[in-house]
């Protein structure tokens, strides 16, 4: 029962936390991403500027995501505009798909983004690897 | 052990107990729905109902919301802009109180499984939108920024393109008006099922406590009516039986089998209705003894009585046999001499006659009627004295006769002399104007006592003369039957009573004191016929006469 279930997680695949080639920073954890993701914090350990991606197609990635982070995709932005309003700061950049996440972060130095691991072998640096959410799982929740 | 064994205390422990059984269960049952309809006013008090204002005023706080960016669209006044812009903010703020309310009862509420799968989805979908809704917000808030230092007069073509007023974000608020008011409607229409099913329970309890009401007034009912049976019926039939038996019917047997108390006194009562019977039954078989015993003493004073008489009887009867012996032993032989002197006298007379007709003629006889007479007159008185000493004689034989009694021999005897003699001894004048009639059978001679045998013929006739007053019949039958001599002594007298015909025998029995006592009562008689292995038997008939039957076996 058990290497049923992982196998079929490893199916369900992973999401890929990518940043730009030039950040420094080898590796997140859940806490600094959460804060990273809601303007916490803006920077880089260097110094340099940190460029937030969101995906705005919805699906498997984005929840697993923002599920993984423990925050409803809504309360997120409700957290931006609340940020946007009172000239805090701005939203994240959205990508449309992710082959443009995945563009984006390669465009743009200190960006950080997420996709499906697959798609992120084109020089991007991953700093975390996340399980993916089962449909089934969720439906179950 | 059944129930009846039980003790009385202990069987109103068990009836209370059944009944406190049957209370405490009724009270169970009650707490029991209690609780049930607890949880399910609790369910809608603390699921439905908050859960349904919660997204009641989640709608409002987002229709407010909406209002607030139309009004920051609309508004050409920078400075308006930045106040609604706070607003919009803690209009954001309280959205997200709402949300965060909604979610925790969501999630209690998921602990008890109290969420429909409508829900959830609803929820879902209404959370997707909301987020789309916002982002196109923030998408229209950084162009409208962007575009802020451009020209003022492009502001209605922007507004009229805007896709929050229009296009997509009019879209999306109208499905989340629609979202929310489904949510709403699934929600109320889940509490009020949750309602009707509280109501069904109330109303299934209230049934369950009618009945259980019922059920512990019948028990009840039938409890009291069992002890009733149970104490007050035995203590009733113990009562009725004591005064039975204070009545003096002791044949009364409760049988009452119980080891209780009442069963106990029962079983006592019947011990003592049972031994007072045996004491009864003691006393009366002792009185019965006593009055036997009593009956015994009576009979042997009797016979006393009778034996002390027939002792005197003989005493008097040897004395007088004696007497009669030696008188008639006396008597006989100048009787002898009368009679043979009376004899000669008479033939001397003949002679004397023929003498005298030899002398002179019979004419002269006749004629001469001095003498004729004396001759005749001698003549007959010879005749007489013959007559009369033979009587003598005869009578002086009977006394002899008579006289052997005392003397106890055995003999053998012929009856008919015996009969002969007794009616010689009674004389004429006991039976003047009695006709006796002899009917003499075929006899044997009788071995017996004849001088006890004589007597009681002589007392059965003499009594028999006694029952005749001026004239009757006296018949003296005798005859063989079955080994027995019978001798019937009928007379046509008064006859007696069957209350005189029991005494008959009795000792002292005799109807004339002053008479010579030579019959004592017919007891001597009777028992004299004892002596001889024989019997009297007595007919009689009031106004009739009686028979007396005396008989004697043969040997």
């Amino acid at each position: 029962m058990i290497f049923l279930l992982t196998a079929v997680e490893i199916l369900a695949g992973e999401v890929a936390i990518i940043a730009h080639p030039s950040v420094k920073t080898d590796s997140l954890d859940k806490k600094q991403l959460y804060n990273v993701y809601r303007g916490e914090v803006r920077s880089w350990k260097d110094g340099a500027k940190i460029k937030v991606l969101d995906l705005s197609e919805k699906g498997e990635t984005r929840e697993s995501f923002y599920d993984y982070l423990g925050v409803r995709p809504s309360r997120m932005n409700s957290l931006w505009m609340k940020q946007l309003l009172t000239g805090e700061g701005n939203p994240p950049d959205k990508a449309e798909t992710q082959q443009d996440m995945v563009k984006k972060v390669m465009a743009t130095p200190g960006s950080i983004g997420y996709v499906d691991k697959e798609l992120a072998d084109k020089g991007v640096k991953l700093l975390l690897l996340i399980d993916k959410k089962k449909d089934k799982d969720k439906d179950s929740d | 052990m059944s129930f009846r064994d039980l003790k009385l205390k202990s069987k109103q422990l068990l009836a209370f107990g059944l009944v406190l059984v049957v209370v405490l269960g009724a009270s169970g049952f009650i707490l029991h729905r209690m609780a049930g309809l607890k949880e399910s006013f609790d369910e809608v008090a603390t699921n439905w109902m908050p859960r349904s204002v919660a997204i009641a005023e989640l709608s409002q706080g987002i229709s407010n919301y909406r209002t607030l960016v139309l009004q920051h669209i609309l508004t050409p006044n920078p400075l308006d802009k930045k106040s609604l812009e706070k607003r919009i903010n803690l209009q954001i703020e309280l959205i997200q109180d709402y949300l965060d309310q909604y979610e925790s009862l969501r999630d209690l509420s998921k602990e008890s499984d109290l969420i429909s799968v409508t829900e959830d989805s609803l929820y879902n979908s209404f959370d997707s939108d909301w987020d789309e809704y916002q982002s196109v917000f923030q998408d229209w808030f950084l162009t409208s920024k962007q575009n802020q230092s451009e020209d003022a007069d492009l502001l209605v073509s922007v507004e009229s393109a805007n896709p929050l007023i229009a296009g997509e974000g009019a879209i999306l608020h109208e499905n989340i008006r629609w979202t929310l008011e489904g949510l709403v409607e699934s929600i109320n229409s889940e509490a009020q099922s949750a309602a009707t099913t509280a109501e069904k329970l109330l109303r299934t309890t209230r049934q369950g406590l009618a009945l259980l009401l019922a059920i512990s007034i019948a028990l009840s009912g039938i409890i009291a009516i069992t002890m009733t049976r149970l104490i007050t019926n035995p203590i009733k039939k113990l009562a009725d039986a004591t005064e039975a038996v204070s009545q003096g019917n002791l044949e009364l047997k409760l049988d009452m089998p119980g080891k209780d108390e009442i069963g106990s006194l029962a079983q006592s009562f019947d011990r003592m209705a049972n031994s007072l019977k045996e004491a009864r039954h003691k006393t009366e078989q002792q009185a019965d003894k006593l009055r036997q015993q009593n009956s015994e003493l009576e009979a042997t004073l009797t016979q006393l009585h009778a034996t002390q008489e027939e002792l005197l009887l003989k005493e008097k009867m040897a004395s007088l046999g004696k007497l009669v012996a030696s008188v008639a032993h006396e008597i006989n032989t100048p009787i002898g001499t009368v009679i043979s002197a009376a004899d000669v006298s008479e033939r001397a007379l003949l002679k004397l006659r023929n003498s005298l007709e030899s002398i002179i003629s019979a004419e002269q006889l006749e004629s001469n009627g001095q003498l004729s007479r004396s001759l005749s007159a001698l003549k007959d008185n010879a005749r007489l004295t013959i007559t009369a000493g033979r009587r003598i004689s005869s009578i002086v034989q009977s006394l002899k006769s008579f006289s052997q009694l005392d003397e106890a021999e055995y003999q053998l005897v012929n009856i008919h002399e015996g009969l002969e003699s007794a009616l010689v001894l009674l004389g004429t004048q006991k039976l003047a104007g009695i006709i006796i009639v002899k009917k003499f059978g075929q006899l044997p001679e009788v071995g017996c006592f004849p001088g006890l045998l004589n007597q009681v013929f002589i007392n059965i006739i003499s009594n028999a003369a006694e029952a005749i007053f001026e004239s009757g019949t006296i018949s003296l039958e005798t005859y063989t039957q079955a080994n027995e001599i019978v001798i019937d002594i009928s007379d046509t007298g008064i006859g007696m009573s069957g209350e005189r015909m029991k005494s008959l025998f009795d000792f002292g029995f005799s109807a004339n004191a002053s008479r010579v006592k030579m019959g004592t009562g017919l007891l001597t008689s009777y028992n004299i016929m004892q002596k001889h292995g024989g019997r009297i038997e007595v007919e009689s008939e009031v106004g009739r006469g009686s028979t007396f039957s005396v008989i004697l076996p043969l040997r």
